[in-house]
Parts: structure tokens; C-alpha cells; sequence
């Protein structure tokens, strides 16, 4: 592994700090645009030459952004699976850029908070993440880094459509904005699904964490504007941040609702899930997702210490399998991995 | 609870899956949570661009830019180049339309882009539009939407420099 990534591997991102606005429940907001070049089919399209120059050319102009200085530039065809694995975990790329890893590259900046990625199902996607439900300042961000690329290369553009991107779903701003919630009082309180197909007929988006199609796992929800053509993008951010924002007003409710039902279940549930992350010496997957949303409920109703968001923002990301074989520098089985995700768990709610 | 998928073990995980819109919500045993784990859900398209498929007439003319046909089109959910918008606007239209509710551009143009600052204060503005029209605090409501008039005259109703 080359030295990069061995200090992106190690670099927690800013953004999940858990110091943005309503940390408890939002662990962090992106906006993303996707942008292409107008004299290149699209990337699933174009040949390898032409792939390579947009992916050479458009990395060595990100790097050159004083934003981007002292970063991250990873040619994602000289990662190894498990580095490919890690820029998933760490929410930075998804499949479009790992699948077909020839010519796609990812830039970033040096605190992870604006990534750029390229050859991805676009040529280029520029993307800012925030500290919590902030999405306005996500969308100046990664405006921002646009206005500063905008002079860089010619981009696909129609006066009707706007922004041309190659599945349609994009087209127009070419901007999506999703944030990631932790809403364990919908989930128990059986509200989520109306709340979800609330969103849904609003025209959001909810998946998983880790993306279309995966399961949902504590509690963790990823919900993003699904429509970019017809409205720009201070219209969109605005709806946004209302629907979203009422998101985490119900999830408020539900969580009192339940704290006044069943004081101590919750207490119990929350007690469970510290003392397994502050004592457990083996630790799965499932169970850390499970512990881990337990207890940040538990934290949030001030019903069990807390760490703080940040620790149980950087957990959340470093427990997953990666991210332990990376710290320890070797390949582990099941059970060395469930050993290793105890002991850093134990790291840091042992002393809470 | 015994665990819906084996039915012999307590269910101690609770389990939600996504597949593309449909959300199933079940309660397992550890056991059958660690399975599972290992196989993830099928992955969805997003509901847009299964909608490609559909309403796609039979074959056609090419793309001149890059050679997609509306059979690629089918199999990728993806347009090929640019011009394909141009090549398969007519298709592509009622399929925007239904899916985006509009089928024409609003915002950002390269090149004329409204300084940023003045973005988020339309941004701010038009969110405190909405709260206020929420909490049916309309003489607050009226102001705010004059400021926004005031600041969107400035230039042009899409925010737009040239076009
Ligand atoms: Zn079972
Ligand atoms: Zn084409």
C-alpha cells in the first residue's frame, strides 16, 4: 500500500467531528455535483485513452486548488481490494468509482471534507461534506469548488437541459444533496416507515448507510433529493433542509414519546449496548451497529454517558472490516476481527 | 419472538432491509443476522432510470457522438455522450418530465454563475419563507418575500448570467 493511502486509511474526516448542528442526530450532510466534459462521451462510454487523459488532466487541476493543497490524490486502479473496501467505509466512493477501477481516480482534501471524484458514473463529481445538518453550507461549499474548476475545462451543457450527466437522474444542477441520520426513536416507535413514504412521495431518496440496495443498519439512514432538473439549486437546498429538518423534529418526538412510555427499557437497552462496547472481548458487526445506536440514543436522552458524537461518528467508520485490517496490518479472520473491533471499542467507551 | 427466518432461536436483531422502495423490517437470531450479513441485499436502480427502460419506442438512428442505440440505452439506464440528449430528445422528454416534473434547466450556467454569497442568501431567505409560511407568521412571510423579489430581480428570475 502506498504511503497515501496508508495516511488516508489512518485520517478520521473532519466532518464526522460531531460538533455541526444537531450532531446527535445528523452525523453529516453532502452536496454533490456532478459535472461533465463536453468533448468526451460519458465514462461508461469512452475509450481507455480518453480516460486516461480526463482522469490525468483533471486530477493534476484539483491538486493544483489551494482547497485541495496538502491532500489526497488515489488512483483507484492501484488500490487493492481492501483499499478499494476503505474508501467505501470511509463514505468517500461508492461503486461507480471502484467497479471498474482503470483511469478513475479520487482527489480530496487534506481534512476530507471537499472529494472530488473522477470517471465515476460522470466525469467529475465534486463533493463537500459538513459537520451535521448543514446543508447550505454544503451546497457554498462544493459551489464554490465548481466556480474554481469552471474555468478548468468546457462542460456538457444545454440551455434546455442544463447540466448533461449520463444517467438523466442528474441532469440540470446535476446536485444532490443527502445527509446522514441516526433516527432510532422512529425505528422503535414504528413511525418510520410513514415517515419515509412521507419523503418518498416528496421525491427524497432513503437508503442504508452504505448505499442503494444495502441493508439499514443502526438505525443509520441516508436520505438525499432524488430531482436536479426544473429548480436551482438554492430551491432545492431550501427544500431540503425543510423536509429533512422535519425528519429530525419527528425523530425528537418519537424519542420523548418513548422515553415517557418505557423509561426503563430504554435505560435498559442503552446500559446493554455501553457495557458491550465498554467490556465485550468480541464484538461482530451486526452487534456493533446495534450497541452503538443503543447507545447514542441512550446518550442523547442523557440517559448514559457520552462520549461525544464525534467518538460514535468515527466508530461508526473505523469498526468496519478495513479499517481494523488496516490498523493492524495484517489480513484477520472472523474471529481476530471481532477481537480487534472489542478492543478499539473498548477504547474508548472503557474510560466514559 | 422466535426469529422469521429460521423460526427455532429467539430473535434478538432487529433487521431492516431496503430494496429499492419496499422496506421489510424483521426480527432475527444472531445466527441468522451473521448470515445475512454476508449476503447483501439485491441492489436496486434508483427509481428514475428503471424508468429509462419503459416507454422507449423500438430501434432507431444511432447516436452520431458515440454510438449509443436505444437498445444501449435500455441495457445501461445511461446515455451515452452529450449529444444523446439531442439524438433521443424526444424520448428523453416525457421521461423528464416524469420523472423531474419539468423538463427544462434552472440555475447555475458555466461561466455565469451568481456569486455565492448571494446563493446563500436566497438559500436563507427562502427557507425562512417556508418556516414562516409553516408557522402561519405571515407578516414575516411578506417580508422575507420581498427581500427574495428584490434580490432575484437582480438578475433574472433563474439566477442566471448569460445564457
Ligand atoms: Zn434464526
Ligand atoms: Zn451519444
Amino acid at each position: 500500500m502506498s504511503a497515501m493511502l496508508a495516511a488516508l486509511a489512518a485520517r478520521d474526516a473532519a466532518w464526522l467531528g460531531g460538533c455541526g448542528p444537531d450532531g446527535d442526530i445528523v452525523l453529516a450532510t453532502r452536496a454533490r455535483l456532478a459535472r461533465n466534459l463536453s468533448d468526451f462521451p460519458f465514462p461508461h462510454r469512452a475509450e481507455a485513452a480518453a480516460l486516461a487523459t480526463i482522469s490525468i488532466d483533471l486530477s493534476r487541476r484539483l491538486q493544483r486548488l489551494p482547497e485541495l493543497a496538502g491532500g489526497f490524490a488515489v488512483e483507484i486502479a492501484e488500490c487493492e481490494p481492501r483499499s478499494r473496501q476503505l474508501l467505501r467505509e470511509k463514505l468517500l466512493a461508492g461503486d461507480d468509482l471502484l467497479a471498474n477501477p482503470d483511469h478513475r481516480a479520487l482527489v480530496a482534501g487534506p481534512d476530507l471534507a471537499l472529494v472530488a471524484l473522477i470517471n465515476g458514473e460522470d466525469h467529475l463529481r465534486l463533493c463537500a461534506w459538513q459537520s451535521g445538518f448543514a446543508p447550505l453550507e454544503a451546497l457554498a461549499a462544493v459551489m464554490q469548488l465548481d466556480d474554481r474548476m469552471g474555468t478548468a475545462f468546457e462542460p456538457a451543457f444545454s440551455q434546455e437541459q442544463g447540466y448533461l450527466t449520463a444517467s438523466p437522474g442528474n441532469v440540470g444542477t446535476g446536485l444532490r444533496l443527502s445527509a446522514v441520520l441516526h433516527l432510532p426513536g422512529l425505528v422503535m416507535a414504528d413511525e418510520i416507515d410513514k415517515v419515509l413514504n412521507a419523503l418518498r412521495q416528496l421525491e427524497f431518496g432513503v437508503r442504508g448507510l452504505a448505499g442503494e440496495g444495502r441493508t439499514v443498519r443502526g438505525a443509520l439512514f441516508r436520505i438525499g433529493n432524488l430531482t436536479t432538473l426544473g429548480r436551482d439549486e438554492a430551491e432545492i437546498a431550501a427544500d431540503f433542509a425543510a423536509h429533512v429538518g422535519k425528519v429530525i423534529v419527528h425523530e425528537r418526538a418519537a424519542r420523548e414519546m418513548l422515553l415517557v412510555r418505557d423509561r426503563r427499557g430504554l435505560e435498559d437497552l442503552a446500559w446493554r449496548g455501553r457495557a458491550a462496547l465498554a467490556n465485550a472481548r468480541l464484538m461482530t458487526t451486526q452487534e456493533t451497529w446495534d450497541c452503538l445506536s443503543h447507545a447514542r440514543l441512550g446518550a442523547g436522552l442523557e440517559l448514559v454517558p457520552n462520549p461525544s458524537w464525534g467518538v460514535f461518528n468515527r466508530l461508526l467508520v473505523r469498526h468496519q472490516g478495513a479499517h481494523l485490517e488496516l490498523a493492524a496490518g495484517r489480513r484477520l479472520d472472523g474471529r481476530e476481527r471481532s477481537a480487534a473491533r472489542s478492543d478499539l471499542l473498548r477504547e474508548f467507551f472503557a474510560a466514559v | 419472538m422466535k426469529c422469521h427466518r429460521c423460526s427455532l432461536r429467539e430473535a434478538s436483531v432487529h433487521w431492516l432491509e431496503m430494496i429499492g422502495d419496499q422496506r421489510r423490517s424483521l426480527w432475527l437470531c444472531a445466527d441468522c443476522a451473521a448470515t445475512r450479513e454476508q449476503t447483501p441485499a439485491v441492489p436496486a436502480g434508483e427509481p428514475l432510470v428503471s424508468f429509462l427502460g419503459q416507454g422507449l419506442g423500438g430501434a432507431g438512428a444511432a447516436c452520431p457522438g458515440c454510438g449509443t442505440t436505444i437498445d444501449d440505452l435500455r441495457r445501461d439506464n445511461r446515455l451515452g455522450c452529450a449529444r444523446c440528449y439531442v439524438t433521443f430528445r424526444s424520448t428523453m422528454l416525457p421521461l423528464l418530465a416524469r420523472f423531474h416534473r419539468h423538463i427544462s434547466h434552472v440555475g447555475k450556467v458555466p461561466g455565469g454563475s451568481p456569486p455565492t454569497t448571494r446563493l446563500a442568501e436566497i438559500t436563507r431567505l427562502r427557507l425562512g419563507l417556508t418556516k414562516a409560511v409553516a408557522a402561519e407568521e405571515f407578516e414575516r412571510a411578506a417580508t422575507l418575500r420581498d427581500r427574495l423579489r428584490e434580490l432575484e430581480d437582480q438578475s433574472g428570475p433563474n439566477d442566471g448570467g448569460p445564457r
